[in-house]
């Protein structure tokens, strides 16, 4: 924001991201991936309250044109500021951590409190530290991305932190493909390992700027990206899945964090593509309702989807690794065919997260009926601990308003 | 705690077991070293090419295959006197305010409402259960949504 980017992305965006590239990069190093996914799904949870803070905070020049100027570099602050100024960081975010597991499962509150945000910050353990370093990595390719689209966005305060910080080999020649690719190096050879995986968290971003057509149909303003979706339904899926026991928490973390990878050439799909009308209108009317649609309709729409999909997930992971490139399409697979455990409960998460959105939207503009959110939910959900979390939304949300049929 | 009894339909119990034997040979094979028979196969189910890349996957899919065909219940067709009342199995027309639509009522394992089978487990599904056709069962979220049974079928299989 501070640079002035249109549309500049948000916590969760990042998060998204940068939850790949630490799973990915992390795998590749043989490091404890599960430990290292939920690092980087809950480091930025304390922004809730606190929250983004940055080094210029403080600091930013009054005037609009020497701030313009001291953005452009990265602030150098003597031993004792740069501590002083931490310590102050990590007081207002850990209370901000606190307030907002305050009444989670003690169970999760202490992992995330004490485990996972901790060793984040602190770099305790090897995987703290490696996450935290692929955080560094995901901010200079989102400089990147936001430079392409406006070319005064300086990349050069991303650098000059990424240089400082940054001392993993791996992600060290991670960041040197990022400089042979973006800035067009001559006489540098690619590494294809690498440069491969900056494609792909390069094309993986391009979900932060894709809208959920759910909410473009509704008129929402500002609707959510699919990035956006796929943070929170990664966090619900892992929270609802521990308290219900018996699944691979790791192959559930994964499964949601590549489950909508595929729309980014595929595009979003909502149940009433295939009967849209032109008319905003119509359109409007159409949303009241449910689609209903015979036996046959329905294998033929699905089937539609998934080989475009399918089609689509292939071509984005084409270039990966090999294993890695199976173990993505195995999850894909897993989640859209239900074929296991996680696969089946997964389903549901995901269906949970846009039923949790629809009413955050709800309440907030009371511009779209609901009507359709909970027949759905009545027809789809079976899993008896998503069901106890849909009874207390519907406490939460509709004990005092009653829905607009 | 007792183990959660999968409802089926006979069609995906053979399906279910068919899948078992052949993700079986492909894990045999495979730990030997060899190209899996089934592969040389022309209108091989292109799934077990995935499964066949993957042994960790292979595994976790023939360990949940195992715990299915452990715990499953076919879906009987209920007795002939019974037939007029929704159980597991029964294709069921009915009318969503007013509105048309077709579900068969099936297990947890078989449920995909996108292709029109619901679970016995969900609301609906359960609301469903036992009643006949005329009935009118109202599903009470924070909107009110009324199903009137209009038809209900059991296939023989």
């Amino acid at each position: 924001m501070l640079y002035g980017i249109k549309d500049p992305e948000t916590s969760a965006e990042h998060t998204f991201r940068m939850t790949l590239v630490a799973w990915i990069l992390g795998y590749l190093k043989n490091l404890n991936v599960e430990k290292i996914i939920k690092i980087a799904l809950i480091h930025d949870l304390c922004e809730v309250y606190a929250g983004d803070i940055t080094p210029y905070d403080g600091l930013l020049p009054k005037n609009k044109k020497e701030r313009y100027e001291f953005v452009r570099k990265w602030p150098h602050l003597s031993e004792n500021e740069k501590k002083e100024r931490y310590l102050r960081k990590l007081e207002k975010e850990k209370k901000s951590l606190e307030k907002l597991t305050e009444n989670l499962p003690p169970k999760i509150k202490k992992q995330i409190l004490d485990f996972w945000w901790h060793d984040y910050e602190m770099g305790k353990t090897q995987e703290g530290r490696f996450t935290r370093q692929a955080d560094k990595a995901e901010n200079l390719i989102e400089a990147f991305d936001c430079w392409k689209r406006d070319k005064k966005f300086p990349t050069k305060p991303w650098w000059q932190h990424a240089n400082e910080v940054i001392d993993d080999p791996l992600i060290l020649k991670f960041l040197k493909e990022i400089e042979i690719k973006e800035l067009r190096v001559k006489n540098t050879e690619h590494d294809p390992l690498m440069l491969n995986l900056l494609t792909f968290f390069s094309e993986a971003g391009k979900l932060k700027r894709i809208a959920r057509k759910g909410w473009v149909l509704r008129g929402i303003k500002n609707p959510e990206s699919i990035a956006e979706h796929t943070f929170r339904t990664v966090i619900m899926a892992w929270f609802l899945g521990e308290k219900r026991g018996g699944l691979n928490i790791e192959k559930l973390l994964k499964m949601a964090l590549i489950h909508d990878l595929c729309e980014i050439y595929a595009g979003d799909t909502t149940p009433y593509d295939t009967i849209l009308p032109k008319d905003k209108k119509k359109i409007k009317e159409l949303m009241k309702t449910w689609p209903r649609f015979s036996d046959a309709e329905k294998k033929k729409i699905a089937a539609a989807k998934h080989k475009k999909e399918e089609a689509a997930l292939n071509k984005l992971v084409n270039d990966l690794p090999k294993d890695l490139k199976q173990e993505i399409k195995n999850l894909w697979l897993d989640y859209e065919k239900s074929l296991t455990p996680e696969g089946r409960f997964f389903k549901q998460a995901d269906r949970l997260e846009n039923l949790l959105q629809a009413l955050e939207y709800w309440k907030k503009y009371k511009n779209f009926p609901q009507k359709p959110w909970w027949l759905q939910a009545s027809e789809f959900f079976d899993e008896p601990i998503l069901l106890d979390f849909i009874k207390e939304m519907e406490n939460k949300f509709h004990r005092k308003i009653k829905p607009k049929v | 705690m007792a183990e959660k009894i999968f409802y089926i339909t006979k069609d995906k119990f053979e399906e279910l077991k068919e899948e078992y034997k052949n993700l079986l040979a492909i894990e045999f094979r495979k730990t030997r070293g060899e190209m899996p028979k089934i592969f040389e196969s022309e209108d091989i189910n292109p799934e077990y090419l995935n499964f066949q890349e993957d042994l960790g996957f292979l595994r976790s899919r023939i360990k949940e295959l195992e715990n299915i065909l452990k715990n499953y219940e076919i879906i009987k067709k209920p007795h002939q006197t019974k037939q007029n009342m929704i159980s597991l199995g029964a294709k069921v027309a009915v009318s969503v305010e007013g509105e048309k639509d077709e579900f068969v009522v099936v297990g947890t394992l078989e449920a995909n409402p996108s292709l029109g089978k619901i679970s016995n487990e969900s609301p609906v599904g359960r609301a469903l259960m036992g009643h006949k056709v005329g009935d009118e069962i109202i599903i009470s979220s924070p909107v009110k949504v009324s199903y009137k049974i209009l038809k209900i079928k059991y296939h023989n299989s």
